[in-house]
């Protein structure tokens, strides 16, 4: 007995499709014995109509003609069971997405909608009972980056009493909040409250770290992930080495400072910053003189701990998790390309906001006083422009950074506590100071440190006797403006991470169409990317600022806990399944699959046939269109189920 | 040899015929055919369709295409202006079907729009190979830094005019380059000129010429290099009104790139015409180029 439900969604669906039409069509259909129309199927009272059509007309099988399934399959599957039926006994159709929100005719509409359900009908007649199984689950979850959004996370679910391995690949854990001078909108210290932390992971029982690494390869799927992670030879052990920075001083061979944003040099063999953790030096083979033709070895005779080993080589660590969060941050904006007007970055007083945090930072290349790169002077006219790569659809850049605002209004603060008798002037197109006492930070910026605030983008930079001449417009005064100063700090843009992509790829998790990583819905699956067991926390979701990184790394945390603190997780009956008179052994299955799913079965008379292995199969079903015995079917989608379906919609 | 229609439009026939007889020279020694178009009219950049509205700005370079359609394959419109007037009424032709019937209307015949419309930079570029010019000047100009000045209209609105970087144009350096100049940067080399202004609001034009003389002079440039006749007027006619509206000392020579092309190539400055340039009257590097000769 089979009962079919149409759902109005409010006006979502009946506003374009005849819902009491489509209700009244499905009641003729064969085997249709109750047939539906309800405001909202989903909620409390809709779901309570299924349960009471369920006892009253006695059904056994149920067709859903509603949104996606991939928004409600698994709150109708729990209505079923609460109705006493088997939850796989429901067929959904998708009369929203895929119909009344993209067609305008209400005829044209309604007439699929029917078409639609006559061909679930159909299908579900063939339906049985599937039962879901349950399958241990790896107690320890992987967290993949080391800035604020990795080091909460893998605090929070270690908090728990789960293991976990840290992956950073940089040098250091830290990432950009390590780099930052004072955050807003209370000025305290980014590394006084980040430094603790940063120790915290490295002398955590149930925190594995793992630093100049990055993962390799992804199998397996939620609850048993199978990943190898690849530890870059540094050319120094780190177990011996002591942090104490000899080899760094004596290093004859520059190479860029990537913690200083590029604003100084560094060594090919250094320790990342003073405060790293872990406290060790790494060797960038591309700098060094002996990677490169020379004869040079000076660090490994200099070091105290014989912790210099140059034959050291990558080491690819395999793991095995029940979870995965990826936190891997934000890249920067490059703008020399996109704005030619600015000089290219041909001139050196020209710098971004993350160089200008390192001239800020008492930790930084100048010891926390502010001197432009060009001469070294002290700056006293300092110009900010904001939105360069946000905002700015000709530079293909639409998208807000969602921080520039607020630490350019900090910048213009703490400018004016580094020198008194300085001036700041910042371009802006809107203030975006939405968070909690953010605003008020911005009014104190303009009100007690002076900070002259022009609406309007800046045309053009250019240089006119020593100084950089800020050229744009004031388009409240609906004036042409020229500044002159002595140094320029443009807020550039925030883009994903380098490498983002390829790691999205390698866990099957999607991008969005900036780059950054795509949480599975916007509202109610802020933190889930699109494959289970994968979670995301931070920036690497999209451009966030501090607060709003550690609420989501600590959200992700949740999701990884509740997941795993059961030990074992329900999995899908909806696999394939091999009927072994049918197969003929010639494994086309397994050339085919995807997933490694696939095993080969040697029965009892000797014969060999194909075996699922259900952990690992995903119910894609291409070994079903490749089987040519038809020996393979999918459970939930046999070739029967298929054929009803068919016949009903070419009928 | 091949041979190209070549519209001259009013500047070039009146308040810059150095321009035109530069053009003629440097075209004549790389064997570039010019085919003045017969019985052409106003591009339609005066003021006149700007102000008269409805569809003369269209209708009047549409018309100029229209004859060029009966000849060569390609024109050349060394003037900015005219360029880009017919590059848009190109544009709108081919993209405005009621606009193409009102302009059939008034041709009284189906109108040719079709055909390829260069400027100057375009066609030089096609025309000579860097390495033949690089034989033929000898270094004439090596010391010298030139600014190239793109002005606006040559490079905007770039997808009418399809041409060049609208923000970083440097086309006219490969072959500036190969007669030895050095090509300095140049953060200035699309801001505005002040045009039209000069006629209504002189004093637009006078701050925001001089802007760009300022800033010429600070990035080192000894002269500046454009296409447009507009922008030679504002930076070289009215460099002493600027002078004298400032109290300034500006003695800038500015060029035609078929004038510094020309210099290159051993032409005297008279036969370029670069004795009618103000900016030279007041000039002390006059004599800098006189010497680009005998070098």
């Amino acid at each position: 007995m089979l009962g079919v439900f149409i759902c109005q969604c409010g006006t979502n669906i009946s506003a374009t499709v005849d819902t009491g039409a489509v209700a009244a069509a499905a009641a003729g259909m064969r085997g249709v014995a109750h047939a539906e129309s309800i405001q909202y199927t989903c909620s409390d009272p809709g779901q309570a109509a299924i349960g009471a059509a369920v006892r009253e007309k006695r059904l056994d099988r149920i067709v859903i003609a509603a949104c996606s399934p991939r928004m409600h399959e698994a709150t109708f599957r729990r209505a079923l069971e609460r109705a006493g039926l088997n939850p796989y006994m429901m067929e959904m159709v998708n009369i929203r997405e895929q119909c009344s929100w993209i067609h305008a005719d209400t005829g044209e509409a309604t007439m699929k909608a029917v078409d639609l359900v006559r061909k679930a009908v159909a299908r579900i007649r063939a339906h049985v009972p599937l039962q879901g199984g349950k399958t241990a689950a790896v107690r320890r979850a992987l967290v993949i980056g080391g800035g604020i959004a990795g080091i909460r996370a893998a605090l929070d679910i270690s908090a728990a009493g789960i293991p976990v391995t840290l992956v950073e690949k940089s040098p250091s854990i830290g990432g950009n909040m390590a780099r930052l001078d004072k955050t807003f909108p209370t000025l305290d210290c980014s590394s006084c409250i980040l430094t603790p932390l940063m120790v915290e992971i490295k002398q955590h029982d149930h925190i594995e770290l793992m630093t100049n690494a990055e993962v390799d390869d992804v199998r397996g799927l939620v609850g048993d992930f199978q990943i190898d992670i690849r530890r870059r030879s540094t050319c120094v052990d780190e177990e011996k080495c002591t942090g104490c920075m000899i080899c760094q001083e004596k290093c004859p061979a520059p190479a860029p400072d990537d913690f200083n944003a590029g604003l100084c040099q560094s060594k090919a063999i250094s320790v990342a910053f003073p405060q790293a953790v872990p406290l060790v030096a790494s060797l960038r083979k591309q700098y060094c003189r002996r990677f490169n033709g020379g004869k040079c070895r000076l660090c490994q005779k200099l070091c105290p701990a014989g912790a210099v080993d140059y034959g050291q080589e990558d080491e690819v660590v395999s793991r095995s998790f029940g979870a995965v969060v990826a936190a891997t941050g934000y890249g920067h904006y490059d703008w020399t390309g996109s704005y030619p007007t600015f000089g290219k970055g041909l001139y050196p007083d020209v710098i971004t906001s993350a160089q200008y945090e390192r001239l800020l930072s008492a930790s930084g290349p100048t010891g926390g006083l502010i001197r432009r790169p060009s001469d070294g002077a002290e700056p006293r006219q300092v110009a900010f422009v904001s939105c360069v790569g946000s905002r700015d659809e000709s530079a293909g850049r639409p998208q807000c950074c969602s921080v520039g605002c607020m630490y350019t209004a900090k910048q213009a603060i703490l400018t004016k506590e580094h020198i008194p008798d300085s001036q700041s002037y910042i371009f802006y197109i809107d203030m975006r100071a939405g968070g909690k006492n953010y605003e008020e930070f911005v009014r104190r910026a303009q009100t007690r440190y002076g900070a002259i605030f022009i609406r309007g983008r800046v045309g053009r930079i250019f240089p006119r006797r020593g100084k950089l001449v800020v050229m744009g417009t004031d388009t409240l005064a609906g004036d042409q403006v020229e500044i002159e100063a002595d140094l320029v700090v443009l807020a550039a843009g925030l883009t994903a991470a380098p490498g983002a992509g390829e790691l999205a790829r390698k866990l099957n998790i999607a991008c969005d169409e900036t780059g950054f990583m795509a949480e599975e819905h916007p509202k109610l699956r802020p933190v889930e990317a699109a494959a289970a067991g994968v979670f995301l926390a931070g920036a690497c979701q999209g451009p966030k600022d501090i607060p709003a990184t550690v609420a989501q790394a600590g959200a992700a945390a949740a999701k990884v806990i509740g997941l795993l603190s059961r030990g074992e997780l329900e999995t899908s009956p909806m696999v394939s399944a091999v009927n072994p008179s049918r197969c003929a052994g010639c494994f086309k299955c397994r050339d085919v699959c995807p997933f490694g799913a696939i095993d080969k079965d040697r029965l009892a008379d000797g014969l060999v046939t194909a075996r699922v292995i259900e952990s690992l199969c995903r119910g894609c079903g291409i070994c079903n269109a490749a089987c040519p015995p038809g020996a393979i079917s999918l459970n939930g989608y046999t070739d029967k189920q298929l054929l009803a379906e068919l016949v009903e919609v070419l009928r | 040899m091949s041979v190209y229609s070549y519209f001259p439009g009013c500047s070039l026939s009146s308040s810059a015929t150095e321009y035109d007889k530069s053009f003629r020279l440097v075209a004549g020694a790389f064997d570039i055919g010019l085919d003045e178009l017969e019985d052409w009219n106003c591009c339609g950049a005066s003021p006149a369709p700007h102000h008269w509205g409805g569809d003369l700005g269209i209708l009047l370079p549409a018309r100029n295409l229209h004859i060029a359609g009966a000849g060569h394959d390609s024109m050349v419109a060394p003037c900015a202006g005219c360029f880009n007037r017919l590059k848009y009424a190109q544009h709108e032709l081919s993209h405005n079907d009621e606009l193409r019937r009102r302009t059939e209307r008034a041709l009284r015949e189906p109108v040719r729009y079709q055909t390829e419309v260069l400027n100057l930079v375009q066609l030089l570029n096609r025309e000579i190979d860097p390495g033949d010019l690089a034989g033929r000047t000898r270094g004439r100009l090596s010391g010298i830094a030139l600014g190239t000045y793109y002005g606006c209209v040559l490079v905007r609105p770039p997808e009418i005019v399809l041409y060049d970087d609208p923000n970083d144009p440097v086309k006219m350096e490969p072959l500036l380059k190969a007669a030895g100049a050095t090509i300095p940067h140049f953060p200035f080399k699309t801001e505005c000129c002040g045009s039209y202004m000069g006629l209504a609001r002189k004093e637009i034009v006078l701050k925001a010429s001089r802007r760009i003389i300022e800033v010429a002079l600070e990035c080192g440039v000894d002269a500046l290099v454009t296409v447009c006749p507009l922008c030679h007027q504002n930076l070289d006619l009215r460099q002493q009104q600027i002078n004298d509206a400032f109290g300034t000392d500006y003695h800038l020579p500015v060029l035609y790139l078929t004038q510094a092309l020309g210099l290159a190539l051993g032409f005297s400055p008279e036969e370029l015409g670069i004795d009618a340039h103000l900016s030279l009257g007041i000039s002390h590097r006059t004599s800098s180029f006189d010497n680009t000769k005998k070098a």
